[in-house]
């Protein structure tokens, strides 16, 4: 009977190992990254993963082994209470393992979030959180934000590739969180603060916008999109977006209606 | 040391007994699972003037000409206003009880479960009555105008962006509202038929209103509201003189906008109370804080400009079109509002205030 | 330290002076006597743990079906939604997971392992006749019935139950219009904690009195078996960190009903209406609430891992491996368990130095968990293992907290978490820890001490198919979250609708037949329970032959609990022991030729 209760110990190794064995192939593993930083991110990721995966398999083989060879086993059980070298070597090895992996995390963690080593002091844009939309506000051409002639875009903010890019993250209501999964970003939105955040996306294209802290009812709706283009397409939408801002229902073109639909999927 | 029990089996028999009772309890409970039939409301308006068993004679009428919230259908005259066939509109409802329902309620009443919980409350369709469109003050809105609230969502209330879902979801969502819209007005008219005594409640009656309310929404493309004369120049003259004309009584902006365009006309008025104004759907009337810079019908200046020539429908906000006949006199005030929130403001701190700082939000 | 400081024989004095006829209301409602308490708080909380239960089977058929009236949700949408087709709102479903949390880290696992075991065993196994403060016992275990009564009526006032989360950040549960939690059930919820932490607090102070003042003759600190060391280090942990936490929940209270405004800035505008004028910080609760609510997380697996201790080592029939390391571990959990706390808060807007800092105590603190792990093993190792379902489910513990303690590695690491804050990785790792870690282990203790509760031992056929399924279920709907938390699929989110996001679909309907499964197969262990109460085997004093002064009394113990008040003369994990014939030694048991002064005594 043993054999059994071990064995169904067994499933768990087995099991979790498959799982993130067969993840990836079925895409379910981290999105696509396509920040400068998030290879560093993902980096670290692996490497933890591989750390904690020795570690695990190594337990879990011990206890498996020693419920199949130990279970039922009839007589006495040693009659031992410690042994100081093998307190002594399972203490300091995790120590020092913890400690490598702590001190391993700081550069990238410092280039990511730390004020001073941001590629740029000058936001290029502004990401208002509220309930429940990103307001986002591009300074127009006075460079300036919160000025008349801010370009306003709703959920949808544009960004040139290859280029970093700052926003200044803040709140109207509640706590938000801006958060980029493809990008590795992540940053909470706090009412009463103003948050500078950093990225560089290297790959065209459209990417998730996602709300990561409650904010309420429509704290699943929150969603927007990050549009990644090149420099020229950029400052052509920006363009664009200041003309729709500007129409007076005389101009050519209208884009009632149609402007700020952007099709997904 | 650990041997099996001797009232195992004893133990296992009032077991296995309570296992079937649990079982049959579940059944019981499971009888809370299952579909919960889905049927449209009629209004608390109708449901006062109409009696239970002609309460159902109407349900039932409007339901075999309008369909039901599983199967709705395209009556005849509204196929000229609709632009997908059965399917995509069954589409659009599944689609909109997904996404609209909690605030609007399954039948368009703006009625949800949501709704009582966020200020302003959602749309009750059932009036035919939009509050930002394009045409002016009398017309029903077009169809890019709900397109536009859909995809830009309403700005400052809790009405969300669907731009990210894909266009024909949108096409059909706006299908399926018109219909709810189309459905409410029309049981309102019968109704009123009834109750002047000019119509019965049968399919004839249902399909003529159903016709007539119909009618309103084809060739709204007519009535929008397209100015001829270009913006003036924002500059310095031209927001005085929108100041003036704000501050005018002509235009009477300040009595509900408050002098400073703070929204507090209302409150600091002594013959005012502001509980009192109410739009159409009966709820009060929050005239907008101009001073935040975020405009519920879009900000684009020919945004201004429709809210201002043609008023907001359903609600006390007028149409100034008779009184400032001259459309320079509208870009002139359009002009001034829109410099409001990069202006300094006196009494930006009081609680009718909600500017976040300069330059609005 | 020395031995209790009360003179021999104080059972049978204790005993002999209670001889007055007690009413059925004294004698079971309004106890003093540490057993009733600790098995009403047992009763209680296992209710709770249904209710928490369906709770999560709610938010998990949610999840699963997402807004869809094909699937409306059972019973729920009959009844509470029948004018939307049987389909819940959004808000509905922030409270429903608020409420699950809520319920089942301060109505099931803290009352269970502190209120339950704590006051149950804590008596028995130091040699003591009761508590210190028998009355301040009852009190701490009717105090609980104003947080039930409070937290229950909060979900039928206006606006529903808290819907802000269990960590209740402000200004969504500051600002009334923030949510419809936040009206009146979020004050309701903040008053019903309140109770909940006097609760534990008169639980703590008289664990803390009775373990130092009252042990047995001959029982030293370092002879108290590890149940009782993680139980008195545990009671530490609250003493220092409720304060906090009333603090926070007293501010919370004023700020809503007052008018202050400690967490909420200036002119906010909220819902279209104004939130007041403001002047404060949305971070500082933040601060308050994990300064206590880290040592909570403590508070609520270090019991679970001194019960593992103890059912391990007597199911191994071998002394548990390492004792005083272990001491230094739970000691050091805890310890370092005060200094962790923003972790939580990485990318909350703290400085991204102090989030340094904390990473690194925050690493630190696997260590001493790591220790443990490792510790259990060699228990094992070399034993001659005996597979109780109590001994299956301490396994188990061990199993599954590896799991849990490694993903929180991934957590402790600021980058990493950058990306998997507030993810489903999150909510796999919490349900490693308190389902797989706290569940099991509180299964684990009762099925070893129900014999010594009510005499009688539960069906141990039951008890193992409880197990299997459990087992199997437990992992199958928790560990797939770890999938989506790195897929990046937020956690508390009612429905999916990226189309980025569609492919993990699957995985949530996965996890909620696991969930479902897991739930319907606890059924067993109740009907177990109960059937047991009246039916199971009649047990003698030691039906495991374990070695803690618990298995001198009867069972179950009278009032006074030992007849005669026992003396130590040994540690409590001498099995296997070279000195008799059997593979255990009690603690109590007298050896000829000076067993007082045994050399393997600690």
């Amino acid at each position: 009977m043993q054999k059994f209760w071990s064995l169904l110990f067994l499933l768990v190794p087995i099991f979790s190992v498959a799982v993130f064995v067969i993840a990836p192939s079925q895409h379910w593993w981290l999105p696509d990254n396509v920040s400068s930083y998030g290879a560093d991110v993902d980096h670290l990721f692996m490497v933890i993963l591989w750390i904690v995966t020795i570690a695990f398999l190594g337990t879990q083989a011990i206890l498996v082994y020693a419920l199949f060879q130990f279970g039922e086993r009839g007589g006495k059980a040693q009659f031992i209470h410690t042994n100081h070298k093998l307190e002594f070597w399972w203490t300091l090895i995790p120590a020092g393992i913890l400690v490598f992996i702590a001190f391993y995390q700081f550069n990238t963690w410092l280039d990511i979030k730390a004020q001073k080593n941001f590629p740029k002091a000058q936001p290029d844009a502004e990401v208002l959180a509220g309930q429940f939309e990103w307001r986002i506000r591009y300074p127009g051409t006075d460079s300036i934000i919160g000025t008349e002639d801010d370009i306003i875009s709703l959920n949808n903010l544009h960004v040139p590739v290859n280029e970093p890019f700052m926003i200044r993250l803040r709140s109207r209501d509640v706590l938000h969180s801006f958060f980029l999964p493809n990008l590795r970003v992540k940053q909470d939105a706090v009412p009463g603060m103003t948050i500078p955040v950093w990225f560089k996306p290297m790959k065209e294209g459209d990417f998730d916008l996602f709300c990561a802290e409650l904010c309420g009812w429509g704290h699943y709706k929150m969603r927007g999109m990050l549009t990644v283009q090149s420099r020229a397409a950029y400052d052509q939408w920006l363009k664009d977006q200041e003309k729709e801002q500007a129409f007076t229902g005389l101009e050519q073109a209208s884009t009632d209606g149609k402007a700020k639909q952007e099709v997904t999927q | 040391m650990m041997k099996d029990q001797p009232l195992k089996t004893e133990v296992m028999r009032v077991n296995v007994r309570f296992l079937v009772g649990a079982v049959l309890i579940g059944t019981f409970v499971l009888n809370g699972c299952g579909p919960v039939p889905m049927t449209y409301v009629l209004s608390d308006a109708t449901k006062k003037a109409l009696d239970e068993p002609k309460q159902e004679l109407l349900s039932n009428a409007l339901d075999a000409y309008f369909g039901t919230p599983d199967a709705p259908k395209i009556p005849e005259p509204l196929k000229r206003v609709l632009k997908g066939d059965e399917a995509k509109l069954a589409e659009g409802a599944t689609s909109y009880r997904r996404l609209c329902m909690h605030c609007h309620g399954l039948s368009g009443d703006g009625g949800g479960p949501t709704a009582k919980f966020v200020l302003p409350v959602p749309r009750d369709y059932r009036k035919g009555l939009f509050k930002f469109t394009s045409t002016d003050q009398t017309a029903s809105p077009t169809r890019d105008d709900l397109k536009r609230t859909l995809l830009n969502g309403i700005p400052g209330t809790s009405m969300p962006s669907f731009a990210l879902f894909k266009e024909q979801e949108v096409e059909n969502i706006l299908d399926y509202v018109i219909l709810l819209s189309v459905r409410g007005l029309t049981e309102a008219f019968v109704v009123d038929e009834l109750e002047t005594g000019t119509g019965e409640i049968d399919a004839a009656t249902v399909a003529s209103n159903s016709t007539a309310v119909s009618n309103r929404w084809v060739g709204t493309e007519t009535r929008v509201v397209t100015p001829k004369a270009q913006r003036t120049t924002p500059d310095v003259d031209s927001i005085e003189r929108g100041r003036q004309l704000y501050l005018s009584d002509r235009a009477q902006c300040k009595k509900c906008h408050g002098p400073e365009g703070l929204g507090d006309g209302l409150m600091n008025d002594p013959n005012a109370d502001p509980k009192d104004t109410k739009d159409s759907w009966g709820n009060q009337a929050r005239p907008a804080n101009l001073t935040v810079g975020v405009y519920r019908g879009g900000g684009r200046p020919i945004d201004l400009f429709r809210r201002i020539h043609s008023g907001i429908k359903g609600t006390p906000m007028p149409g100034q079109s008779t009184n400032l006949q001259k459309e320079e006199e509208i870009w002139d005030l359009v002009n001034y509002i829109k410099s409001l929130p990069f202006k300094e403001s006196t009494a930006a701190s009081s609680p009718g205030a909600t500017a976040h700082g300069a330059g609005g939000q | 330290m020395s031995t209790a400081a009360l003179p021999g024989d104080w059972a049978h004095e204790h005993a002999h002076a209670d001889h007055h006829e007690m009413s059925f209301l004294s004698r079971y409602v309004f106890s003093t006597d540490h057993k009733i308490i600790g098995i009403q708080f047992l009763f209680s909380t296992l209710i709770f743990l249904i209710l928490g239960g369906l709770l999560a089977m709610a938010v998990r058929w949610q999840l699963a079906f997402g807004f869809s009236s094909e699937h409306p949700m059972p019973i729920v949408g009959k009844t509470l939604f029948a004018h939307t087709g049987g389909q819940i709102s959004p808000e509905f479903y922030t409270m429903l997971f608020t409420m699950h949390a809520t319920v089942m880290i301060f109505f099931v696992v803290i009352p269970m392992l502190a209120g339950a075991f704590g006051n149950f065993t804590i008596p028995l196994m130091i040699g003591a006749p009761d508590m210190a403060f028998p009355k301040l016992n009852m009190m701490s275990y009717w105090f609980m019935w104003p947080a039930f009564v409070i937290m229950m009526a909060s979900f039928f006032v206006e606006g529903g139950a808290a819907a802000a989360g269990w960590t209740s950040y402000p200004p969504l549960a500051s600002v009334p219009q923030a949510a419809p939690g936040s009206l009146t059930g979020q004050t309701l919820w903040l008053l019903s904690l309140l109770f909940v932490g006097v609760s534990s607090m008169m639980g703590s102070l008289n664990y803390i009195t009775t373990i130092v003042n009252m042990r047995a003759p001959g029982m030293h600190f370092f002879r108290m078996p590890m149940t009782i060391w993680a139980l008195f280090i545990t009671a530490i942990l609250q003493v220092f960190a409720l304060p906090v936490l009333t603090a926070a929940l007293f501010l919370g209270v004023i700020e809503r009903t007052l008018g202050t405004s400690f967490f909420v800035p200036d002119n906010l505008v909220v819902n279209n209406q104004w939130a007041g004028p403001g002047g404060g910080r949305a971070l500082l609760w933040q601060h308050l609430f994990w300064f206590y609510s880290h040592p909570a997380v403590y508070i609520m697996i270090l019991p679970g891992m001194g019960i593992v201790s103890d059912v391990i080592a007597t199911f191994s029939r071998k002394p548990l491996f390492g004792y005083r390391p272990m001491v230094y571990s739970v000691a050091g959990i805890a310890g370092l368990g005060f200094l962790v706390w923003a972790h939580h808060m990485f990318v909350s807007g703290l400085n991204p130095l102090l989030a340094m800092g904390f990473m690194v105590s925050t690493m630190m603190i696997a260590l001493p968990s790591a220790v443990k792990v490792f510790n259990w093993l060699a228990t094992l190792w070399q034993g001659n293992v005996h597979f109780t379902s109590a001994m299956l489910n301490a396994v188990a513990f061990v199993s599954m907290f590896i799991i849990g303690g490694l993903s929180g590695i991934f957590m402790a690491a600021t980058p990493v978490d950058i990306h998997i804050h507030d993810t489903y990785f999150i909510v796999g790792h919490i349900h490693y820890v308190l389902f797989t870690g706290s569940i099991f282990a509180i299964f684990a203790g009762i099925y070893y001490w129900f014999p010594k509760m009510f005499g009688r031992t539960m069906n141990e056929f039951w008890g193992k198919v409880h197990f299997i399924g459990t087992f199997i279920a437990a992992n199958v709907t928790f560990f797939p979250m770890h999938i989506l938390g790195v897929g990046g699929l937020p956690r508390r989110y009612a429905a999916y609708e990226s189309a980025n996001l569609a492919q993990f679909q699957g995985l949530n309907t996965l996890i909620t037949m696991g969930a479902f499964t897991l739930g319907l197969i606890q059924i067993i262990f109740v009907i177990n329970f109960f059937a047991s109460l009246f039916l199971g085997q009649k047990a003698g004093r030691n039906p495991w032959h374990a070695n803690t002064l618990e298995w001198e009394a009867p069972s179950p113990p009278p009032h006074g609990n030992f007849e005669k008040t026992p003396t130590v003369y040994r540690g409590p994990y001498e099995f296997a022991s070279p000195e008799v014939e059997e593979d255990y030694l009690p603690q109590a048991r007298k050896l000829e030729g000076g067993g007082a002064a045994s050399q393997h005594a600690h």
